[in-house]
C-alpha cells in the first residue's frame, strides 16, 4: 500500500508540469495578442512605446522557454499575474472563488454519497419492483434535463411558490441547498444507474454461485459480496465525477449567482482577461488531478488487486 | 447402505416467453454413503442444472422443478429455500470448476472460510482458522496459515481448487458434489484432485457426486456411473460395466467409441449435436443420431429396463435386441 501510495503521488509531478506547459501555450495560441488586448483594455493607443511598455509588462522581450521558466517561478509562488481589467491580483480572487465553489462541490457530492446507495441499492434489491422502475424513471429525467431548465424549474418552485428556499446566496448553508442539488441530480441519475446494473450483473457472477452454494444467506450476499464488488468501479468514476463538479459549476453558478469559479471565469472570457482564464485553466487541471489520485487511492483501499498488484504471489 | 440423495421422478422446466421448456425429464438418482457416482454428459445436456436445482440454486422465478427430493434420508420440499439453504455446505457441499472466478475476489481466503462456517455453526475465529488449515494441511497446500491471509487472486487455479475442496469439507458434510472440478487446471492438477476426491472418499466415507464430461476420469474415480443425455438420464451401471464394455444404450457406446485409444485408427466421431431445447422432438432426444433407431424411436418415449446389477437402460431397442436372446 506504502509503494503504491508514493508511486500515485509521484505521477502527479509530471502530469502538472504537462498541464503548465499547456496552459502557458493555449494562451499564446490565442488568436487575440496579449499586447492588443492590453491596450484595448486599457484603453491606449496603438504605437511603438505603449506596445514596449506593455511587452515589458507581459515579458514578452524574452524568448518563449524564458518567458515560461519565468511564468512557471511565479505560478509556484502562486502569483497568477494581474488582472487586465481592474488591474487585481489575479491569485486572491480566484481562492475567494475556488472556496465558494468548494462549497458547492462538497455539499452536491455529499448529495451524491447520500442519496445514489439508497436508489441503486433499493432499484437492485427487487428488478422490476416499485422502487427500481421508479428509480428508472428519476435516471432518464435526471440526465435528460438541463441544467439551466432544472435549476430554474427549482427556483420557481422552492423560492417563488412555496419561499422555501432562498434562491440567491446570502452566505448561509442553507442557501447551499438549491445550487447543489441541482449540480448533483445528473451525476446521481448516472452513478445510481451505474450502482444497480453493476449489481444485478454480478448477480449473475460465479461468486455468488458459490457463495449460495456455501450455504451464505442471500442478505449476507447481498450486503458483503455484491454490494463490495459492485461499488468498486463506482469508486474509480467517482473521481472524474468530483473534477467535473469542479468545472462544471458555470452553468449553476449563473443561475443561481453563486460568486464561485464558475461566473468568475464567465467574466473574465467575456471580458479577455487572460490571466484570470490562466489561472482558471491551471486550478481545474490540478483538481482533476487531485481527484483522480483521490480515487485511486480509493480504489485502492477497496479493490486489494490494485493494492497488491494482480497475479503477485508473495 | 443409507442414501445421501435420492431423486424420483424429477423434472426439471424453464420458463421462457410463457412457455415451459423440459429441460431434466422423470431423473431417477441417488447417492449412497462412501459411493462415488459419475454423472457423465456432453455439455448443456442439464447436469449443472440438476444439482444447482436441487439445492435451490435456480431462480424459482425461471426454473420450475418438481419430484421426489429426498436429502440424508428425509423427503425435502423443493420449495423450502430456507431448509435447502441449511443443507448447503452443511449437508452438502459443492466443489465447482473455474475457481479463480468462484471465490471473491475482494475476500480473502480467511474470509471464505469464516463466512462459510458462521452460516452454520457457532465456532470461534480460532476454531474456524484451526480447522482451516489442518485440512489445507492434508490436501498438501504448503504454509496454510499464510495462504488463509492471502487474496484468491494471488493463488494459482490449483491451489484455489484444493482450497475450495479445503472449504468443502471444513464442516464434514457426508455429501460432496464436484462439478467438473478438473475443467479449469492442467493435467497434473487434475490428477492430483481426482487422487485427493478418492482419499477423502476413503478417509470420511463421504458420498461423491462427480459431474464431468470426461469419461476417462469417471472410469477412474466412480462407482457407479449416470449418463445424461439432452436431460434424460440415458443409462445407469456400476463402473465394472464400463471397463467390461457391457454398456447397451447407442449414446454410451459411442461415448465409449469416441475415446482415445492411442492407436493409428482414426478416432470414430459422434456426428452432430445434442438437440436444442427449443427444438425437441417427440420420442428419444438421441434417435436423429442413433445408428440403431427405427421409427418406433422417434414417436415413442423411451422406455426405462432394469438390465441387471443396478443396470438401467432407459432405450425402446433394448427390448427387440435382447427378447430374443433371453428366451
Amino acid at each position: 500500500m506504502k509503494r503504491y501510495l508514493i508511486k500515485q503521488l509521484l505521477l502527479i509531478l509530471p502530469t502538472l508540469l504537462i498541464v503548465t506547459i499547456i496552459s502557458f501555450a493555449m494562451i499564446r495560441l490565442m488568436p487575440a495578442d496579449a499586447v492588443d488586448v492590453y491596450l484595448v483594455t486599457h484603453h491606449l493607443e496603438k504605437n511603438e512605446k505603449n506596445i514596449a511598455v506593455a511587452k515589458e509588462r507581459f515579458g514578452l522581450d524574452e524568448p518563449v522557454p524564458v518567458q515560461y521558466l519565468h511564468w512557471l517561478k511565479d505560478i509556484i509562488h502562486l502569483d497568477f499575474g494581474k488582472t487586465y481589467s481592474t488591474n487585481q491580483a489575479v491569485a486572491p480572487m480566484l481562492g475567494k472563488a475556488l472556496v465558494k465553489t468548494l462549497q458547492l462541490a462538497a455539499a452536491s457530492a455529499i448529495w451524491i454519497v447520500v442519496v445514489t446507495p439508497v436508489l441503486g441499492i433499493g432499484a437492485a434489491a427487487k428488478p422490476e419492483g416499485a422502487m427500481d422502475r421508479l428509480t428508472r424513471i428519476y435516471c432518464l429525467c435526471g440526465t435528460a434535463i438541463p441544467t439551466f431548465v432544472l435549476g430554474f424549474i427549482l427556483i420557481r418552485l422552492f423560492s417563488v411558490n412555496w419561499k422555501l428556499l432562498p434562491a440567491i446566496p446570502d452566505g448561509s448553508a442553507v442557501s447551499l441547498i438549491l445550487p447543489s442539488f441541482t449540480l448533483s441530480l445528473s451525476h446521481i441519475a448516472y452513478f445510481v444507474q451505474m450502482l444497480r446494473n453493476e449489481m444485478l450483473e454480478n448477480r449473475g457472477e460465479m461468486f455468488v454461485l458459490y457463495a449460495r452454494a456455501r450455504g451464505l444467506h442471500e442478505k449476507r450476499i447481498f450486503w458483503s459480496h455484491l454490494l463490495k464488488n459492485s461499488v468498486q468501479p463506482l469508486v474509480n468514476t467517482m473521481g472524474i465525477s468530483i473534477g467535473g463538479l469542479i468545472a462544471g459549476t458555470v452553468i449553476v453558478e449563473n443561475v443561481f449567482s453563486w460568486p464561485g469559479l464558475g461566473r468568475l471565469i464567465t467574466k473574465a472570457i467575456l471580458s479577455r482577461d487572460y490571466p484570470v482564464i490562466q489561472g482558471y485553466i491551471l486550478i481545474v487541471a490540478v483538481t482533476y488531478i487531485c481527484a483522480n489520485t483521490i480515487s485511486d487511492l480509493m480504489s485502492a483501499i477497496v479493490d486489494p488487486r490494485i493494492r497488491l498488484g494482480k497475479g503477485d504471489v508473495s | 447402505m443409507k442414501q445421501l440423495l435420492r431423486i424420483d421422478n424429477y423434472d426439471l422446466s424453464l420458463r421462457m416467453n410463457g412457455e415451459n421448456i423440459r429441460v431434466i425429464s422423470s431423473a431417477d438418482l441417488f447417492v449412497s454413503e462412501g459411493e462415488i457416482v459419475g454423472l457423465i454428459g456432453e455439455s448443456g445436456c442439464g447436469k449443472s442444472m440438476l444439482w444447482k436445482s436441487l439445492l435451490g440454486l435456480a431462480d424459482p422465478q425461471k426454473w420450475i422443478c418438481s419430484g421426489e427430493l429426498r436429502l440424508m434420508g428425509n423427503p425435502m420440499d423443493l420449495s423450502d429455500r430456507a431448509a435447502l439453504t441449511e443443507a448447503r455446505g452443511n449437508q452438502v457441499s459443492v466443489i465447482l470448476q473455474d475457481p479463480m472466478n468462484a471465490f471473491d475476489q475482494l475476500f480473502t481466503i480467511e474470509r471464505h472460510f469464516i463466512e462459510t462456517a458462521r452460516a452454520h455453526v457457532q465456532w470461534s475465529k480460532g476454531e474456524i482458522l484451526k480447522k482451516a488449515t489442518s485440512l489445507m494441511r492434508r490436501l498438501y497446500i504448503r504454509e496454510p496459515e499464510k495462504v488463509l491471509k492471502m487474496y484468491p487472486f494471488q493463488c494459482s487455479g490449483g491451489m484455489l481448487q484444493r482450497i475450495m475442496i479445503a472449504l468443502a469439507l471444513m464442516l464434514d458434510p457426508p455429501l460432496l458434489i464436484a462439478d467438473e472440478p478438473t475443467t479449469s487446471v492442467d493435467v497434473t492438477v487434475q490428477r492430483e484432485i481426482v487422487a485427493m476426491l478418492k482419499e477423502v472418499n476413503r478417509d470420511r466415507n463421504t458420498g461423491i457426486l462427480y459431474i464431468s464430461h470426461d469419461l476417462k476420469i469417471i472410469e477412474d474415480l466412480a462407482d457407479r456411473v449416470y449418463v445424461m443425455y439432452a436431460g434424460y438420464l440415458v443409462e445407469s451401471f456400476p463402473v465394472s460395466a464400463l471397463q467390461e464394455r457391457k454398456v447397451f444404450h447407442p449414446y454410451t457406446v459411442k461415448l465409449l467409441q469416441s475415446r482415445p485409444s492411442y492407436t493409428k485408427a482414426y478416432l470414430p466421431v459422434l456426428e452432430g449435436n445434442p438437440p436444442s431445447l427449443l427444438d425437441r422432438q417427440a420420442g428419444c432426444p438421441f434417435a436423429p443420431r442413433c445408428p440403431k433407431a427405427v421409427d418406433a424411436c422417434r414417436s415413442y418415449d423411451m422406455h426405462v429396463y432394469e438390465i441387471g446389477n443396478q443396470h438401467i437402460v432407459r432405450c425402446l431397442r433394448w427390448e427387440d435386441e435382447n427378447e430374443p436372446a433371453q428366451n
